[in-house]
């Protein structure tokens, strides 16, 4: 071998190791395109929007800070929700007694949401009614198991696809169907069970 | 299909999750029964209000925080707590009703280690008294009993006839 391939060798084993750029080496092009679904999600998810927001900065946080593990193996929101999912499976873990929830003044009732429906031209009857069925779907969907909850939200309220919903989660296929079979049972028994009181 | 069998809660499931085109089977079920098709409608219209409710909510809640920016974001670690530790400090009734239970925990312990201070030096100075006055009594009947010229159990018995011998000699024997 001769020295100046010796050299080579030798400056090639001594280099650090190359990064692979990942989309999140831009963190504020990322903060910017996905931060209001992120943010989204967790408000849903958590309805507190101090925690919301704490979470959705933390989410950032940690995938500038792990940015080199993401391999592009998924879309940037599915790694990014999958982080939002672990943090609010943290909170959770660690507040199962849901005090801190409790004391929030930030919490939200079904009425407030209600309020935000956008009916601009809609007739009083139509409007009461879409109300009455935000109000109702709000409740149901606080009352499913923490897993439903959140697939329910990724699908009804993100729009993911199926298949993006098991990367985020990391839960099969079968099982996010399944999940979804389930919560949309008790929605279905809900709005039964409001339409017999009503007559 | 027919028109007698409805839709099953997974087809109806199905159907929700559908994003474009319907299967050509449901679809057709759903435009001959009006029962099927009005619980779709409902379930769908439902649905879709829900999400522009929450989407509205959530737009409204972005626009009202303070967004730390990028740079801001990435050099300093975002607090989990202080938000709730800023609302924990704007609730005096949490505060007041924390003191008080603190206070109502720690009083029994205070009171239980008043009583055993005062109630302790006093056992230890009976048992010392006790043990003085113990200890000087013996060691006075050590002194006293080395002292003797003859130890006690070398002192010759006394005489136990010592008392009967003047009658005995004093009586005249007859034989």
């Amino acid at each position: 071998m001769s020295t100046k391939a010796l050299a080579t060798n030798l400056l090639s084993d001594a280099a650090p190791p190359t990064t692979v750029p990942t989309p999140f080496d831009d963190i504020a092009s990322v903060i910017d395109t996905h931060r209001p679904r992120v943010f989204r999600f967790l408000l849903a998810s958590l309805r507190d929007t101090d925690l919301a927001e704490t979470l959705t900065q933390e989410t950032f946080f940690r995938a500038w800070t792990s940015r080199s593990s993401f391999r592009g193996d998924c879309s940037v929101i599915s790694w990014l929700t999958r982080i939002a999912l672990n943090l609010v499976r943290d909170h959770t873990r660690t507040h199962r007694f849901q005090f801190w929830r409790r004391v929030s003044a930030q919490a939200v009732d079904a009425t407030e949401i209600a309020s935000f429906l956008p009916h601009p031209q809609s007739l009083a009857e139509s409007r009461l009614i879409a109300t009455e069925q935000v109000s109702l779907l709000w409740e149901t969907v606080s009352e499913l198991s923490p897993r439903q909850r959140t697939i329910f939200l990724l699908r009804f309220v993100e729009e993911m696809e199926l298949t993006e919903i098991a990367s985020a989660t990391g839960i099969p296929l079968s099982t996010v169907k399944s999940h979804l079979y389930r919560a949309l049972a008790n929605v279905r028994a809900r709005f039964d069970q409001t339409t017999r009181t009503a007559l | 299909m027919s028109h007698q069998n409805h839709l099953t809660h997974e087809q109806l499931c199905d159907l929700l999750l559908a994003n474009s085109q319907l299967s050509e089977p449901q679809a057709q079920h759903l435009r001959v029964c009006s029962d099927c098709a009005a619980e779709y409608a409902s379930l769908r219209e439902s649905l879709t209000s829900f999400r522009s409710a929450t989407v509205a909510w959530a737009s409204h809640a972005s626009a009202n925080r303070s967004w730390s920016s990028p740079a801001q974001l990435i050099s300093t670690r975002p607090s989990r707590w202080s938000s709730i530790a800023g609302r924990l400090s704007a609730q005096p009734v949490l505060w007041a009703s924390a003191a008080v239970l603190l206070l109502a925990a720690t009083l029994p312990f205070t009171l239980h280690r008043h009583q055993t201070v005062a109630v302790a030096p006093k056992a230890p100075a009976q048992v010392q008294q006790t043990d003085r006055v113990g200890d000087e009594a013996l060691l006075e009947e050590v002194d006293q009993t080395l002292s003797s010229s003859v130890p006690t159990p070398m002192e010759p018995l006394a005489d136990p006839t010592a008392g009967r011998s003047s009658q005995i000699d004093s009586t005249p024997r007859k034989n």
